[in-house]
C-alpha cells in the first residue's frame, strides 16, 4: 500500500459559519494503480488533492504516505517528501514564465539536488514529445505543450505518487486526450500510483478505482 | 453606465489596495506637503529678514543729493507710499570724555525704519514702542554700545560731531539694519535729520550718503519695480535697492539655500511620482483581469479605460486630500516642532503652492503616470485572461511614448517650483540621459549572463530572475539608481553649502577687528598686546587699487539690464574695479591652496617683469580668470601688472582680514596703505578695558567690536544649517518610502513564482536567499550607480548654481549604500515573508 487515507476532516470558515468540506475521507492506493476522482465543482475535490499533497493541513485524520504520517511532518519535512515523492500536475499548468521548457524541468531535479539535471531533463522532455521545444519559454509553447512541460517536471523525479488535478480540463478534446494518453502511460511504465481528480466519466472510467465525493464524503464506485 | 459610480464601487471591493495605496500616496502627498510649506515659511522669515535690512520696500540712494528730474520720475511713476523716510549717512570723528572715534552718523526721520526694529536699553524697541515725544532731538543720539567703552562715556554724557554737542539719550543693544559688511559693522551713531544739519559737517565735497525708502502696499512686484527704475534711472551712481536684493546682501548663502529648497521640492516630487507610478502599476495587475472580464461581458475598451482613469482620479484625489488634511492637521506639531528645536521663530503656513501642488501631483500628475499603463493593456481580451503574454519591441516603444505628457507636465511642474527653466531642463535632461544610458547597457549585460548556470540552485534562480525579467529589472533598477542618486544629491549638497556656512569653532572668532593701522604702528602694537598677552591676528597691509585691464582688455563695468541667471547676478556684483589688495609670503591658516602654484617668493624683477599675484577662486570665477591672467591695476596713478600663479580657497568665516587678491612680497611695500588685523575672543573684562587702554596710544586706529555681529551672523549660519537638515532628513525619508514601494512591487510580482517554488519542493532557506541575492544585487548595485552618479551631478550643480563649491565626505555615500541596499533587502524579506510563510495551498488554490 502506497497511501492510506483515514478519516480526513477539513473545514473552513466562511462568513462566520463553519463550512464541511471533507467529513471524513478514506481510501486506499496501492503501487502503480489509479484512483479517479469525481464529484460536483465545490464538493471538495481539489482541497483533498491539496491535502494529499501536502500543501494544506487536514483538521484531523491521517495521510499515510509509503508508512509515514504527512500530518506529522513538519512543513521542511513536507517540503522535503514532496519533491521527493509526489508529483503535481495542475488544470493551469503552473509554469515559471522566466524559464525555458527544459529549465522547468530541471528545477525540480536542482531543488533536491541531484546533479546531471539538464541531461534529465531533455530526457523528460523527449518522453512527453517536446524534445525540440526544449528552449523555449512558456509564453512561446500552446497549451498542450505547456502540460506537456507541467508533466515532464512531474515525472522526472520518479515520483512514487503522481496527484493530477483536472490536467484536461484547460485543452481543447484532442490535445486533452492526447495528454491524459500520456499520463496514462507514463504512470503505467514508471509503475507510479496516480489520483486524478476529473468532472470526465470516461476519463475517471479508465483508472483502476473511482470515487465520488460528495456531501463531504468519499463514496467508491465500481469500475 | 456611471462610471464613476461604478469606479468607486469596484474601489470600495479593494479596501485593503485602497488602503495602501492611499496610506502611501498621503505618506508622500504628506512630505510634499510638508516640504513646501517649510520651503514656503522659511522663504516668508527670509523675505521678511531681508525687508528688515533694508528696512523698506524699495530705496534710491547716492553719493549725492537726488536731481530734479530723478525726483520727478520717483514722484510721478513709483506707486502710491504708504511711507516715505529719508536718511543721510557719512562717516566722522566724534569726541567723547577725552577719547574720539570713527563712527558712521545715520541721520533718520521718526517712524523709519518701516520694518525691523532698534533695540534701545531704555525705551525699548524703536519705532513700536517709542512714541514721537521720545524720538531723537536735534541735540541727542543714540549709540552702539561699544561706543560707551571707546569714547569712555556713558548715557546722558554729551559728544562732539562736528562743532557741536549732543547728548547720549539712549544705547542701541540691537540694529536689524546691520549686516556683516565692511560699512555696517562700523559703530554708529543714530541721529535725527535736524540733528545732521546742527552738526555743519554736510559741506561740499563731503561723501554722504542720501537714501529715500518708501513702504507700499502689500503685493508689489518689488523687483520689477527696481528694474523699471533702473531702465528709466540709469546713473550707476544711484543704488536703486528692493528687500531681495538687499537680502542678498546678508550672504550669498541664502540664495544657494533657496536654490536648494527648489532643488529638494523636485526631488520630492519626482520619488513621489515614482512612487505612485509603481503603487498604481500593482492595482493594474490585479484588475487586469477584470477588466477582461468586463471587456468580454461587452464593455467596450474606451470606456474600460474611462474607469481606470476614474479609479486613478479618485484615488489620487483622495490621496491629496488626506495628505494635505494629515499635513494641515500637523501643523500646531510641525509648529511646536519647530519652535522647540529650531534656534529661530517658523510660523508653519499653509500656502497655495503647496494646495496646486499636492492636487497636481495627485490628480492630473497620477492620471498622466497611468497612461503608459493603461495604454500598454493589451485590447484583446483574452491576452488579458492569459497568464503572461509578450510585448513586441514596437509595442514596448509606444508604450514608453505614453510617459511624453507626464514628462511634460513634470516639466512645468519642475518649472513652477523651481522658478528656473535651467534647473528644471537639467533635472529633466539628467533623468533621461540616465534612463538612456542605463536601459541598453542593462539589456546588453543581462542578455550576457541570461543562460549562466550554478552548481548553486539560489544563485542560478536569482540570476535568471533578473535577466529574464529584464524590463521589470531594469526599471526597478533605473528607479532605485535616480532614488539613491537624488538621496546623494541632496546631503551632497547640503555637505556643500555646510562647508561654505563653517564658522569658526568656539573661543577661535575674532573679538575685535582693527583697521586704519598705520604702518609704523604694526610693530609698536603688536608689543603693546603681546604685554597684556593678547595676540594680533591677521595683520595684513591694505592697498587701496582698481583694476585697470584684464590680458590687455579694458575692464567694463555693468550698470544696466537685469541679470538672467544666478551667474550673471554674481557676476555683475563683482565688476566692481575698485579692489583692495594685500601681500604676503604664502597662505594663511584660513587659506587653501586649489589651483597652481604657490608664490616663487620676494619679487626680483627690475618692476618691468609681471609680478605674481593669488587671486580666491570665487572671484577668479566670477570675472572668469584663470592661471596666467594677467591684470593691470591702478595703485594711486601707477600701474602695476600681477599674473595669476595661483587660485586659492578662502574661508570667509574666519572673520579674519581676507583679500580677493594676494601679491607676492617685494611689490607693494611702497604703496600707500594701511593695516588691518584682529584680536582674538577676549573674556569680558578685557573685551571692556582693552579698548580703553588701547585708544591712549594708538587713537587712530578703528576698532570695531564683532562680537555682535558675529553672534548675528552665526544665528544666521545656524538657521540655514537647521533649514537644510530639515529638508535633507525630509526627502531622506520621502526616498526611503518609494524605495519601499519599488521593492515591495517587484515582490509582488514575483509572488507566484515563489509560491510554485515552494510547491516544487525548494527549502525556505534556497527561496530566501535567492530572493534576497536578487534584491542585495538590485539594491547594491542601483545605490552604487546612483551613489556614483549623485557625487557626479552635484559636483557639475556645485559647479553652476553653487559657484564651485564641492566637498566629498565619504560617511555619506558609505551610509547611503547600507541604508538603500539594507532596506531594498528588509523590504523584499518584509514583502515575500508572508508568502514564504504561507501554505502553497492558499495561494495555488485561490488564484
Amino acid at each position: 500500500m502506497i497511501l492510506s487515507v483515514e478519516n480526513l476532516q477539513k473545514n473552513f470558515l466562511q462568513g462566520g459559519n463553519k463550512l464541511e468540506i471533507l467529513k471524513g475521507v478514506s481510501f486506499n492506493l496501492s503501487s502503480g494503480k489509479s484512483a479517479a476522482i469525481v464529484g460536483k465543482s465545490g464538493s471538495g475535490k481539489s482541497t483533498l488533492l491539496s491535502l494529499l499533497a501536502g500543501i494544506d493541513r487536514p483538521n484531523t485524520g491521517s495521510i499515510n504516505l509509503e508508512g509515514i504520517n504527512l500530518i506529522e511532518l513538519d512543513e521542511k519535512e513536507l517540503t522535503v517528501k514532496r519533491a521527493q515523492e509526489i508529483g503535481i500536475i495542475f488544470q493551469q499548468f503552473h509554469l515559471l514564465p522566466h524559464l525555458k521548457a527544459w529549465e522547468n524541468v530541471s528545477l525540480a531535479l536542482d531543488i533536491l539536488g541531484i546533479g546531471n539535471s539538464k541531461v534529465e531533463a531533455h530526457k523528460a522532455l523527449e518522453k512527453v514529445g517536446l524534445s525540440e521545444r526544449a528552449e523555449h519559454f512558456p509564453s512561446e509553447l500552446s497549451g498542450g505543450e505547456k502540460q506537456r512541460v507541467a508533466i515532464a517536471r512531474a515525472i522526472v523525479v520518479k515520483p512514487r505518487l503522481l496527484l493530477a488535478d483536472e490536467p484536461s480540463g484547460s485543452l481543447d478534446e484532442e490535445t486533452g486526450d492526447e495528454v491524459m494518453d500520456l499520463i496514462f502511460s507514463l504512470v503505467n511504465s514508471d509503475k507510479m500510483a496516480m489520483i486524478l481528480v476529473t468532472h470526465n466519466k470516461d476519463l475517471a472510467s479508465r483508472c483502476h478505482d473511482q470515487y465520488v465525493l460528495e456531501h463531504g464524503l468519499l463514496a467508491q464506485r465500481n469500475n | 453606465m456611471n462610471l464613476p459610480k461604478f469606479a468607486l464601487k469596484e474601489l470600495m471591493n479593494h479596501r485593503r489596495f485602497v488602503f495602501f495605496f492611499l496610506f502611501n500616496s498621503s505618506l508622500a502627498m504628506l512630505g510634499l506637503v510638508t516640504l513646501e510649506n517649510f520651503k514656503f515659511s522659511f522663504n516668508q522669515v527670509l523675505d521678511q529678514r531681508s525687508k528688515q535690512i533694508l528696512g523698506a520696500d524699495f530705496s534710491v540712494s547716492a553719493r549725492r543729493q537726488l536731481k530734479g528730474d530723478e525726483i520727478n520720475y520717483l514722484e510721478s511713476n513709483l506707486p502710491k507710499a504708504t511711507k516715505v523716510a529719508n536718511t543721510t549717512a557719512l562717516f566722522s570723528m566724534v569726541a567723547g570724555t577725552g577719547y574720539s572715534r570713527l563712527v558712521y552718523l545715520r541721520a533718520i526721520e521718526y517712524g523709519f525704519p518701516f520694518f525691523g526694529h532698534l533695540k534701545l536699553r531704555e525705551k525699548g524697541l524703536y519705532p513700536k514702542n517709542v512714541p514721537f515725544d521720545s524720538f531723537l532731538k536735534p541735540n541727542s543720539v543714540w549709540v552702539y554700545p561699544e561706543l560707551l567703552i571707546q569714547l569712555n562715556s556713558k548715557v546722558g554724557d554729551t559728544l562732539k560731531i562736528g562743532n557741536k554737542n549732543f547728548i547720549i539719550d539712549d544705547v542701541i543693544d540691537e540694529d536689524t539694519q546691520q549686516t556683516f559688511q565692511m560699512g555696517s559693522i562700523a559703530s554708529r551713531i543714530y541721529l535725527s535729520q535736524e540733528g545732521i544739519k546742527r552738526t555743519e559737517l554736510i559741506q561740499k565735497g563731503s561723501t554722504v550718503w542720501y537714501g529715500n525708502y518708501y513702504q507700499f502696499t502689500d503685493g508689489l512686484d518689488l523687483e520689477k519695480l527696481q528694474e523699471t527704475t533702473r531702465e528709466n534711472l540709469p546713473d550707476a551712481g544711484l543704488w536703486i535697492t528692493s528687500p531681495k536684493k538687499a537680502g542678498q546682501q546678508v550672504g550669498r548663502v541664502l540664495n544657494y539655500l533657496n536654490d536648494f529648497l527648489g532643488l529638494v521640492s523636485l526631488v520630492a516630487l519626482f520619488l513621489a511620482s515614482v512612487g505612485l507610478f509603481y503603487l498604481f502599476r500593482s492595482y493594474l495587475k490585479i484588475k487586469r483581469k477584470d477588466f477582461a472580464i468586463l471587456n468580454s461581458l461587452g464593455m467596450v475598451w474606451n470606456d474600460i479605460f474611462k474607469l481606470s482613469l476614474w479609479h486613478l482620479a479618485i484615488l489620487g484625489f483622495s490621496g491629496s486630500v488626506l495628505g494635505l488634511l494629515i499635513s494641515y492637521a500637523l501643523i500646531p506639531l510641525t509648529n511646536y516642532l519647530v519652535s522647540f528645536y529650531l534656534p529661530f521663530q517658523l510660523p508653519f503656513q499653509i500656502n497655495a503652492s503647496s494646495l496646486i501642488i499636492a492636487f497636481g501631483v495627485g490628480t492630473v500628475g497620477n492620471i498622466l503616470l497611468g497612461l503608459p499603463l493603461l495604454f500598454s493593456q493589451h485590447e484583446n481580451p483574452i491576452d488579458l485572461f492569459q497568464e503572461e503574454f509578450t510585448k513586441t519591441s514596437k509595442e514596448q516603444m509606444k508604450g514608453w511614448m505614453w510617459f511624453l505628457p507626464w514628462v511634460i507636465f513634470y516639466f512645468l511642474l519642475a518649472i513652477y517650483i523651481s522658478n528656473s527653466i535651467i534647473i528644471a531642463s537639467l533635472f529633466l535632461g539628467l533623468f533621461l540621459g540616465i534612463g538612456i544610458l542605463i536601459y541598453p547597457l542593462g539589456l546588453y549585460l543581462l542578455g550576457k549572463i541570461s543562460n549562466l548556470t550554478s552548481p548553486k540552485l539560489y544563485l542560478s534562480l536569482a540570476v535568471k530572475n533578473m535577466a529574464r525579467f529584464r524590463f521589470s529589472t531594469l526599471s526597478i533598477f533605473i528607479s532605485l539608481t535616480l532614488g539613491a542618486m537624488l538621496l546623494t544629491l541632496i546631503p551632497q549638497l547640503h555637505n556643500n553649502l555646510e562647508d561654505e556656512l563653517q564658522t569658526p569653532s568656539d573661543g577661535k572668532a575674532p573679538s575685535f577687528f582693527l583697521f586704519d593701522i598705520q604702518e609704523e604702528q604694526v610693530s609698536k602694537l603688536k608689543a603693546y598686546l603681546s604685554s597684556k598677552d593678547v595676540e594680533l591676528l591677521g595683520v595684513s597691509p591694505m592697498v587701496q587699487a582698481r583694476i585697470q585691464d584684464i590680458n590687455g582688455k579694458e575692464f567694463k563695468i555693468s550698470t544696466t539690464g537685469r541679470p538672467l541667471t544666478r551667474e550673471e547676478e554674481r557676476e555683475q556684483r563683482s565688476r566692481n574695479r575698485s579692489i583692495n589688495l594685500t601681500y604676503r609670503k604664502g597662505l594663511s591658516d584660513t587659506e587653501e591652496l586649489v589651483e597652481g602654484t604657490p608664490f616663487s617668493g620676494r619679487y626680483g624683477g627690475n618692476g618691468d617683469e609681471v609680478a605674481e599675484i593669488s587671486v580666491e577662486r570665487r572671484y577668479a570665477k566670477r570675472l572668469n580668470l584663470g592661471l596666467g591672467d594677467v591684470l593691470t591695476f591702478d595703485v594711486l596713478g601707477l600701474l602695476v601688472k600681477g599674473k595669476v600663479v595661483n587660485i586659492r580657497r578662502v574661508r570667509w568665516t574666519s572673520f579674519l582680514p581676507n583679500f580677493f587678491i594676494v601679491f607676492q612680497p617685494g611689490v607693494l611695500e611702497e604703496a600707500p596703505k594701511t593695516f588691518l588685523a584682529a584680536i582674538p575672543q577676549l573674556n569680558l573684562d578685557q573685551r571692556t578695558l582693552l579698548p580703553m587702554d588701547m585708544f591712549k596710544d594708538f587713537p587712530n586706529v578703528s576698532m570695531v567690536d564683532l562680537t555682535r555681529v558675529i553672534k548675528r551672523v552665526l544665528l544666521l549660519i545656524k538657521q540655514m544649517g537647521w533649514a537644510l537638515r530639515i529638508m535633507a532628513i525630509l526627502s531622506l525619508l520621502v526616498g526611503l518610502l518609494v524605495i519601499y514601494s519599488l521593492v515591495g512591487h517587484q515582490v509582488l510580482d514575483r509572488r507566484k513564482d515563489i509560491v510554485l517554488l515552494k510547491m516544487l519542493g525548494i527549502s525556505f532557506s534556497d527561496l530566501n536567499k535567492t530572493i534576497l541575492l536578487e534584491f542585495f544585487i538590485l539594491g547594491f548595485g542601483a545605490s552604487l550607480m546612483g551613489i556614483s552618479l549623485g557625487l557626479g551631478v552635484s559636483y557639475i550643480v556645485s559647479m553652476l548654481f553653487f559657484d564651485s563649491l564641492w566637498s566629498f565626505r565619504p560617511l555619506l555615500p558609505l551610509g547611503l549604500l547600507v541604508t538603500v541596499t539594507g532596506l531594498s533587502l528588509l523590504v523584499s524579506y518584509l514583502a515575500t515573508f508572508r508568502v514564504l510563510r504561507s501554505r502553497v495551498g492558499e495561494w495555488l488554490y485561490q488564484n
